[in-house]
């Protein structure tokens, strides 16, 4: 219960107020910390700094945040309510689906950004309509369904993705790719307007639902037999992580890992009951995208790494980490 | 004579081409404990998730006190019927606790919060289970006999007036068989228990139910039901009753068939 672990609630919060501290000054003009006080409350002292601060730096940190709580809350949403500890948005089909999206805009239109973002955005969606329309073809059955339907539109969009690219001039294929393993170097507050909003709606959406979300945890007719309308609950959540992974994957790319990983650690420190599971991994996976981005902008000079490369890496050597732990 | 609060009127279920059940017909009126048994495959469990709403009945009327249950909304039905079926140990390790607090889902709305009371009820579940000091307890740490109580208190949290029971005391040893049936016949709820041991479900409930290939095979207290003649065809296999001095009923006994054949009379 979250009350027992009431230190572990402190310890996020404080971590996330020194995280966004060193943040706002890491990066290549310097600022000092009384710098940063003035052009934050009073502004206009320095027309400089407060471009850097209010243009750059800060609507970088608010994306990185925004980004890696709306990641790790639609794992956290999409493993509990497949009583999948492995699920996340890339097996749906999402990640697959915005690709076919940013490849076919970046042919149709290259050097867009705007078309870019709402194709990947609508190629997720299309993702999900196959994975939802495979699975109501089944009857929403299984929970097993719903992962396969999911698997199997992914590697068919892949497909898709590569044929196009492969015939297509090798600069459209580097762009697609350099997008896909994401970054936040785009970031400016249009976009934190968007994303934002959509996780926030997501998560009072989920809190809404949270007893029937916890009962579902069991199994299907157990929750049943609570008054749970099981198969209704899955879809909304299913279109409503979707949604918010397809405008995250739009915005930012592909980010892999978050989704799988932050909720793991979550539940460990948190709890496993949705209303802890939340928001833990809102303020986990918010600090934790917001280091990523900082190591990505600072670890090679005059050269930022894609997100991607990043997640990529911490993942995999969590999961060897979980495995050989698990073994002992 | 109260209305029944449980009425079952000619109930066919068939699923796949298969009649399932065919013209069931009881009532059970409050408090009582209606035990239903039969061989494998005799629709024991049809029978059941008819009762909770699980599966549709192809014809017949389900009756809850004075409204049909197909009337009732899902929330309705959960806020009226409970139901221990067999779980698996979940995924992600739940405790105790959370197990019983789905219970309060039926009766809450939206971001309705945990109340002080809410609270009681839970704890008041787990005393009269028995449970109050494994309420931290994760779900996979706890024995059969212990998980199958946790299940029954949610039940209890669910606060419903007929509670459905599928095999409650599989893979139990007979000191937790004897336990969990005595803590569901204290309840005091109008209960629905299928059961394969026929001398647990003769020592417990109030009435039996005889199911054979879809049909009742006998209806009534369990000294009338539990027939050795009518046992013997339904479970195929020879069955006598065993008279001892000191015991209150007779101990239903089935035997090899040859070995039986010799020595019954």
């Amino acid at each position: 219960m979250p009350i027992k672990r009431s230190y572990v609630w402190w310890l996020a919060g404080g971590a996330l107020l020194l995280t966004l501290m060193m943040s706002i000054r890491l990066g290549s003009a310097e600022i000092r910390y009384i710098q940063l006080w003035h052009s934050i409350w009073q502004q206009q002292l320095d027309p400089l700094i407060d471009a850097i601060v209010w243009q750059i730096r800060l609507p970088r940190i608010a994306m990185a945040f925004f980004a890696g709580a709306g990641l790790a809350v639609c794992g956290a949403l999409l493993q509990n309510m497949s009583r999948n500890p492995l699920a996340d948005p890339y097996l749906f089909g999402l990640i697959a689906g915005a690709g076919l999206g940013a490849t076919i805009s970046t042919i149709l239109f290259p050097d867009q950004q705007l078309p870019l973002a709402i194709a990947a955005f609508a190629g997720a969606a299309l993702a999900v309509m196959l994975v939802i329309l495979v699975c109501i073809s089944h009857g929403w059955q299984q929970v097993q369904v719903m992962l396969l339907a999911g698997v199997a539109v992914s590697f068919m969009l892949s497909a898709i993705s590569s044929f196009i690219l492969y015939f297509a001039d090798p600069f459209a294929a580097n762009r697609v790719i350099f997008w896909l393993m994401g970054s936040l170097s785009r970031s400016d507050w249009q976009g934190v307007a968007i994303v934002a909003p959509a996780v926030l709606v997501l998560m009072v959406l989920a809190l809404a639902f949270r007893r029937q979300l916890d009962a579902m945890l069991l199994h299907d007719e157990s929750a049943r037999t609570l008054g749970v309308p099981v198969e209704r609950i899955r879809l909304l959540f299913l279109l409503a992580t979707s949604a918010v992974t397809a405008f995250i994957v739009a915005q930012c790319g592909g980010i892999a890992f978050v989704g799988l990983m932050i909720p793991h650690l979550v539940r460990q420190w948190f709890g496993v009951t949705l209303l802890p599971l939340l928001l833990g991994s809102a303020l986990v996976g918010g600090i934790f995208l917001i280091w990523v981005d900082n190591l990505a902008r600072s670890l090679l000079q005059q050269q930022e790494i894609p997100l991607g490369v990043i997640t990529s890496v911490i993942g995999s050597v969590f999961f060897l980490i979980l495995l050989r732990r698990q073994q002992g | 004579m109260p209305s029944p609060v449980l009425q079952v009127k000619d109930l066919n279920l068939q699923l796949a081409q298969r009649q399932i059940l065919r013209h069931i017909n009881f009532s059970l009126s409050k408090g009582r404990m209606l035990g239903v048994v039969g061989p494998n495959g005799a629709g024991k469990s049809s029978l059941l998730k008819l009762l909770h709403g699980e599966l549709l009945p192809t014809s017949g009327q389900i009756w809850l006190k004075n409204r049909p249950l197909q009337a009732h909304t899902r929330r309705e039905l959960a806020q009226q019927v409970a139901v221990v079926v067999q779980s698996p140990v979940p995924v992600f390790s739940l405790t105790t606790e959370q197990l019983l607090m789905m219970g309060l889902v039926p009766h809450k709305r939206w971001l309705d919060p945990t109340t002080s009371e809410d609270r009681q009820h839970i704890e008041q579940a787990l005393l009269k289970t028995g449970l109050i000091s494994l309420r931290a307890k994760t779900l996979d740490s706890l024995s059969g006999g212990e998980l199958q109580r946790a299940f029954i208190a949610r039940a209890l949290v669910q606060n419903a007036r007929v509670l459905l029971l599928d095999e409650p005391t599989n893979h139990l040893d007979v000191h937790y068989q004897h336990q969990i049936l005595n803590l569901i016949k204290q309840l005091g709820l109008t209960i629905v228990c299928c059961l394969h041991d026929l001398n647990l479900a003769a020592s417990y409930c109030d009435d039996i139910l005889l199911l054979n290939e879809g049909q009742v095979c006998g209806l009534g207290p369990a000294d009338q039901v539990l027939q050795p003649d009518l046992l013997s065809a339904v479970f195929r296999q020879p069955c006598r009753l065993i008279q001892q001095p000191g015991l209150t009923r007779p101990i239903i006994h089935f035997y090899p068939a040859e070995h039986g054949a010799m020595h019954a009379d």
